[in-house]
């Protein structure tokens, strides 16, 4: 499967987010990539991404959006996450008029992908299906951990981490807010939803 | 891999909740990461998890320790594509310019170990025995870096030194006619019983507009949820790999 793949929770909550990943490929449409990497992230900024970043300089959340885009390279993997629907549609309406041509990929539920690109004015080409996770789900965290963790699909947020800082927003110590940001800065690529996860603490 | 230089441990504790793979633990004063659990993600180095700076580096010096690192690791890059970070899985991402699986075709990407509980080789294997005994045709090592550690793609047996290490995760991917669905998820089921962690399935294939694709019809019969989440290709990759089949 892959990373984005693997949310779980209440899905009225997952419906809220929409994963977005933006993919060069070599000697196909990677020339410029950079300054055209520097356009998408530009839109995103624009439309209010909630957490993005770049696998090997961090997320916007602990290396900072400057840092990303300075170390930007030929090879680097951009992608993010936004808590609504309507910027998902705005980030999409504004990366089909700059007419960049990488691949951009949107991932959530489907339903609602369909919806917007149909919104949007674009068919969709080819999707990755998550059947779930199958094999020994006794071992699993509890759900509400695993809703939290599992934002992070590279599994670098690790579940007695999560176990503690919830514990923290219970006794009052921290807020929702403020442990939703320690949880994501173990993130390096960018998908953990801060948004979400503040979310997820509070209940 | 990390080791806790005990001199500088003071056995606090901190640690304990940082290893997303459960590699530490605390003994007679001191806290120590257990080799045959740890998976050389190096959060534990990258993150100030400890008050007195006690974790550190060692040579990663052998084939399979760099192995470990490399796909445990997602800031690595595998090899594969050179210089580019992850674990060598194709998917979704670029199929749209690619033509990587054509109409009709299905490729199906079995996270091994995700999420969280992490994976050791040997349940790797069981799973990519059923796989192959079930037609799926496993990429080289050329193509995915675990068909380097398969010397025998038609048994997908891998090499039985290697089986007792464990890794933060590891993907399988394999390409198949989508009339052969039916049996890849039955082989799927009937291994998912003998193996000691959990996987993620994903099946990567052509849609329509609503964002669906006949295939997947199957799966009512074999008593499987269809699925609600996907990773969606949008098409707007330009150049539009042109298949011969055109779009559905």
């Amino acid at each position: 499967m892959t990373h984005t793949l693997l949310r779980t929770g209440d899905i009225e909550s997952q419906k809220k987010e929409f994963c977005w990943l933006v993919y060069q490929t070599k000697g196909v449409n990677d020339e410029n990539f950079i300054d055209k990497a520097r356009e998408y992230i530009a839109t995103v900024e624009a439309v209010g991404g909630d957490n993005w970043g770049e696998t090997k300089t961090g997320s916007i959340l602990n290396a900072g959006p400057e840092a990303i885009k300075e170390n930007l390279k030929d090879n680097s993997r951009i992608r993010g996450v936004f808590s609504n629907r309507e910027k998902a549609v705005d980030f999409l309406k504004d990366v089909i008029a700059k007419e960049l041509g990488l691949s951009v990929i949107i991932s959530g539920v489907l339903p609602e992908i369909a919806q917007i690109c149909a919104e949007v004015g674009i068919v969709p080409h080819s999707a990755n299906f998550s059947l779930g996770i199958w094999g020994r789900k006794d071992k699993l965290p509890d759900e509400k951990t695993l809703s939290i963790t599992t934002m992070c699909g590279h599994h670098t947020v690790p579940p007695k981490y999560v176990e503690f800082i919830e514990e923290e927003v219970n006794a009052g110590n921290i807020s929702p807010e403020e442990g939703a940001q320690k949880l994501a800065s173990f993130c390096y690529c960018g998908v953990f939803n801060p948004v979400r996860c503040a979310d997820i603490l509070s209940k | 891999m990390a080791r806790i230089n005990p001199d500088k441990c003071t056995g606090c504790k901190q640690c304990l909740i940082f290893c997303a793979d459960g590699a530490i633990s605390y003994s007679e004063g001191k806290c120590t990461v257990d080799q045959s659990v740890c998976t050389e993600c190096y959060i534990c180095l990258r993150h100030t998890i400890c008050p007195n700076a006690a974790f550190e580096p060692t040579e990663l010096d052998t084939y399979i320790k760099q192995f470990q690192h490399v796909i445990s690791d997602p800031a690595e890059s595998h090899g594969i594509k050179k210089g580019v970070s992850g674990r060598g899985a194709q998917e979704v991402k670029t199929i749209d310019v690619t033509g990587r699986i054509k109409q009709g075709e299905i490729s199906i990407s079995i996270d091994m170990g995700r999420p969280g509980l992490g994976v050791y080789l040997r349940d790797v294997e069981k799973v990519a025995m059923a796989l192959v005994e079930a037609g799926v045709e496993i990429p080289p090592g050329e193509k995915s870096p675990l068909g380097a550690l398969m010397p025998d793609r038609t048994t997908g047996k891998l090499l039985p030194e290697y089986l007792d290490y464990h890794f933060h995760s590891l993907i399988m991917e394999g390409t198949f006619a989508s009339e052969q669905l039916p049996t890849v998820l039955k082989a799927l089921q009937a291994v998912e019983n003998k193996i000691e962690t959990v996987f993620a399935v994903g099946l990567v294939m052509h849609v329509d507009k609503n964002c669906y694709n006949k295939a997947l019809d199957c799966l009512d019969e074999l008593g499987i949820p269809k699925p609600h989440r996907g990773k969606v290709n949008v098409g707007l990759g330009r150049p539009l790999a042109s298949d011969g089949k055109g779009r559905e």
